[in-house]
């Protein structure tokens, strides 16, 4: 049985036919029912990697308790280099520096700021087996992305375009938004919150899509 | 369950009590993963309502052919009345119970309990689990071959890992809400 299919069972997605498969070869074979508990540890990581698709991923707290998906969490956060905390006094000096580069900054600001011009409204959409949406636009500006707030019950909005660490989001009018530099190319957009102020961050939220800046034609996206 | 009810399943699962013994707490751990897939909350309160249904008509003189076969028919009903009673429940139990905890604490815990495992094992499990998806049959292919063990086997011990992983979270988890 293909990986595709375990996961399809896991999320709750197979035929009737292809459930009545899984279910007997579990009872009856211990290897697989080891390969089926891998197909969900593989999943899970996938999903807190933000790897799957929005309608994927929006299956995974339903299916799946709160203990798998913070295993999963912790286990990617296990993987990756962190940094200690900082020393009391060494934050006083990061500080003073970080005043420091803030007015040579403003004395020497080169022109007017950036301008933002365009923004992209992504919708919450199944990707499943077809192209991320393309949005096009004049080259050489930022970008304001911009996504519903799929629930009101979370708190301390934040936005990320891997490999970039996520941004606090600003939330207006039902909708959560930020602004990006972003190279044309494919790109996903993650929509992570905590449901307390300074809790954990759940992924709420992934947007594929493709951005390609033209020259010469204007983006009707653009204000 | 009865004591008659539990004696002609085990009876019916073979004729050697040791060997019988063995094969139902083998079907009682396939009925929690069963049920835990199909996102039930509390899976194995599930699986002891199928061996109890099973050790009922058992004992009521139903002629079962495959034990097995018919567990595993008994599971799909018990889950399709669960649904339609709507005790299938939503696996967000904890909502509103506890305060979600910080990343920060899950790290901590998570540093407790990779401590709590020897060396080895512990750098074995970050290895296996930190594949991309793209790499993963071929890094975990790599790991046997340098370890001298098959995919199998290799796969059998990580999942042991990872689910002693979890259960000292969970009880960590539990340790650190009952402190609070």
């Amino acid at each position: 049985m293909s990986p595709d299919l375990l996961r399809a069972y896991l999320l709750g997605q197979a035929s009737p036919e292809d459930c009545a498969a899984i279910e007997e070869r579990l009872f009856a074979d211990d290897t697989f029912e080891a390969l089926l508990a891998e197909a969900e540890a593989d999943l899970l990581d996938d999903w807190a990697r933000g790897r799957l698709t929005p309608a994927d991923a929006a299956l995974i707290p339903q299916r799946f308790p709160k203990p798998k998906r913070d295993l999963a969490r912790a286990l990617l956060l296990a993987a990756k280099p962190r940094r200690k905390p900082l020393h009391p006094q060494r934050w006083a000096l990061l500080a003073a520096a970080a005043l420091l580069l803030l007015a040579v900054a403003l004395f020497l600001r080169p022109g007017p700021p950036r301008v933002l011009i365009a923004e992209i409204r992504l919708q919450q959409q199944a990707t499943r087996g077809t192209n991320p949406p393309l949005y096009r636009m004049q080259a050489g500006r930022r970008i304001r992305l911009s996504v519903p707030k799929l629930d009101d019950g979370f708190l301390d909005w934040k936005l990320q375009i891997e490999p970039g660490a996520p941004i606090a989001a600003e939330v207006a009018n039902g909708r959560v938004f930020a602004d990006f530099d972003l190279p044309d190319g494919r790109h996903q957009l993650l929509v992570s919150a905590s449901r307390t102020s300074g809790g954990l961050l759940e992924l709420v939220a992934v947007y594929p899509f493709e951005l390609r800046r033209d020259v010469l034609q204007k983006s009707p996206l653009e204000k | 369950m009865t004591k008659d009810g539990l004696d002609r399943l085990l009876a019916l699962l073979s004729a050697d009590p040791e060997r019988a013994a063995e094969l139902y707490l083998h079907l009682q751990r396939k009925l929690t993963r069963y049920f835990e897939w199909n996102a039930c909350a509390n899976a194995e309160e599930f699986a002891d309502e199928v061996m109890d249904r099973v050790a009922r008509r058992v004992a009521g003189g139903e002629a079962i052919q495959s034990p097995v076969s018919y567990v595993l028919g008994v599971a799909r009903r018990v889950l399709l009345e669960s649904k339609s009673k709507m005790l299938l429940l939503p696996l967000e139990g904890d909502v509103g119970a506890v305060e979600e905890p910080t990343q920060e604490a899950t790290l901590a815990r998570l540093d407790d309990c990779l401590a709590s495992l020897p060396p080895e094992s512990r750098a074995i499990l970050i290895e296996y689990y930190s594949a991309e998806s793209g790499e993963r049959i071929r890094i975990r292919q790599e790991m046997a071959d340098r370890m001298g063990l098959t995919a199998n086997a290799l796969r059998n011990r990580c999942l042991r890992l990872r689910r002693n992983l979890e259960e000292c979270l969970q009880k960590r988890a539990a340790g650190d809400d009952h402190v609070a």
